[in-house]
């Protein structure tokens, strides 16, 4: 499925930037990098655990980015990339609040656990 | 009937406009999406000043996409936007629904903080409850210890005063043994001492005859019977 969804988006990407031929501006190309390294980085943490979804995108971004900036299609390329680090920022968001609730669920666990056991104690001893 | 013409020709021009105008586009059905999905969420999120930003920022594209729109049209309104407005609008609505969806995680993000605090503070207080039954159980984990122990050491107790009046009994009964050994001894002293009188008054030359004379280091003839007293000691 993911390599259909990339075969799919290079074939977009580049069709899309088939018309342009240039190069794009220096800041351009300094954000899709920026996207890159920030992608690699989170694939390496909790975020490719917990955000997987949110992290294929914004690769898939980068990578239609980065197909952009070839053909010289600066517009795309840097939609592609506003879009990558929010994609990015998104996913960032998403695993600290699953890590949170993971958090809650085992403070929950623990809380019942030691009620169980306060509740042992209150009952009488058996003899 | 040229009148009946230019309606027909009329109808036949305005037949297409007015199903068109039945019909939404795809632009404008993502614009409007859109709009819907920022007035829901800004409604759900009640302004909550956590998501200030991520609205303001819905809003500017979904302003960014409806002007791509509004700029894109075909002429007189006909069809679709033209590909590169689509294709703006695409991006436009696309980042719409990413900043609702950090705003909603940070929400959600806040709601499992607050949460996980107050769970935290359940949590501590009820571990310092079960730390004063732990302690109590331990403590008398150590006194029932301390219990075998005292049962222990107060069955060796009883065992050895057990032990002591039977030593005790044996002791008097020896004593009482020595005692009675003593007052044979005596007696047979006694009796010794009248002998030996009662052999010198009898024959008071018997020292000049050497075969009545008892030899120097023989036994006494009372000397059996000092003997088995002795030995009754």
């Amino acid at each position: 499925m993911r390599h259909i969804m990339v075969g799919l988006a290079a074939f977009i990407a580049l069709s899309a930037t088939a018309a342009f031929g240039g190069e794009i501006s220096k800041d351009t190309a300094e954000r899709i990098q920026k996207a890159n390294a920030r992608a690699e980085q989170m694939s390496a943490g909790k975020v490719a655990e917990y955000a997987k979804e949110y992290l294929e995108a914004a690769k898939l971004s980068i990578f239609m980015a980065q197909a952009a900036g070839t053909g010289g299609n600066e517009k795309l390329a840097l939609q592609r990339a506003e879009m990558a680090q929010l994609q990015l920022t998104v996913a960032e968001a998403k695993a600290g609040q699953k890590e949170a609730s993971e958090e809650v669920a085992l403070s929950r666990a623990e809380l019942k656990r030691l009620e169980a056991q306060l509740e042992r104690y209150m009952q009488p001893e058996e003899k | 009937m040229r009148i009946f013409t230019l309606l027909a020709c009329l109808t036949l021009l305005s037949a297409p406009l007015a199903v068109q105008a039945g019909e939404k586009t795809k632009a404008q059905t993502q614009l409007e999406a859109a709009k819907a999905a920022i007035e829901a969420f800004a409604k759900k999120s009640d302004e909550c000043k956590l998501v200030t930003g991520d609205l303001e920022a819905a809003h500017s594209f979904l302003k960014k996409g409806e002007e791509a729109y509004s700029g894109g049209r075909t002429m007189f309104g006909l069809g679709d936007v033209n590909p590169e407005a689509g294709q703006e609008i695409k991006f436009d609505t696309d980042m719409v629904e990413l900043y609702l969806a950090l705003g909603q995680s940070r929400i959600d993000n806040a709601k499992s903080t607050d949460e996980l605090v107050v769970m935290s503070g359940l949590v501590a207080k009820m571990k310092a409850k079960v730390k004063v039954f732990d302690d109590r159980k331990a403590e008398l984990e150590k006194l029932r210890a301390s219990l075998v122990k005292f049962d222990a050491t107060v069955k060796e107790l009883d065992e050895a005063k057990a032990e002591n009046a039977r030593l005790a009994k044996k002791a008097g009964k020896l004593e009482l043994e020595r005692k009675a050994a003593d007052a044979e001894l005596d007696r047979l002293k006694a009796e010794l001492a009248r002998r030996d009188l009662a052999a010198a008054q009898a024959t008071p030359a018997s020292l000049a005859t050497p075969a009545l004379l008892v030899p120097t280091g023989a036994p006494s003839p009372v000397a059996p019977l000092v003997q088995e007293t002795a030995g009754k000691k």
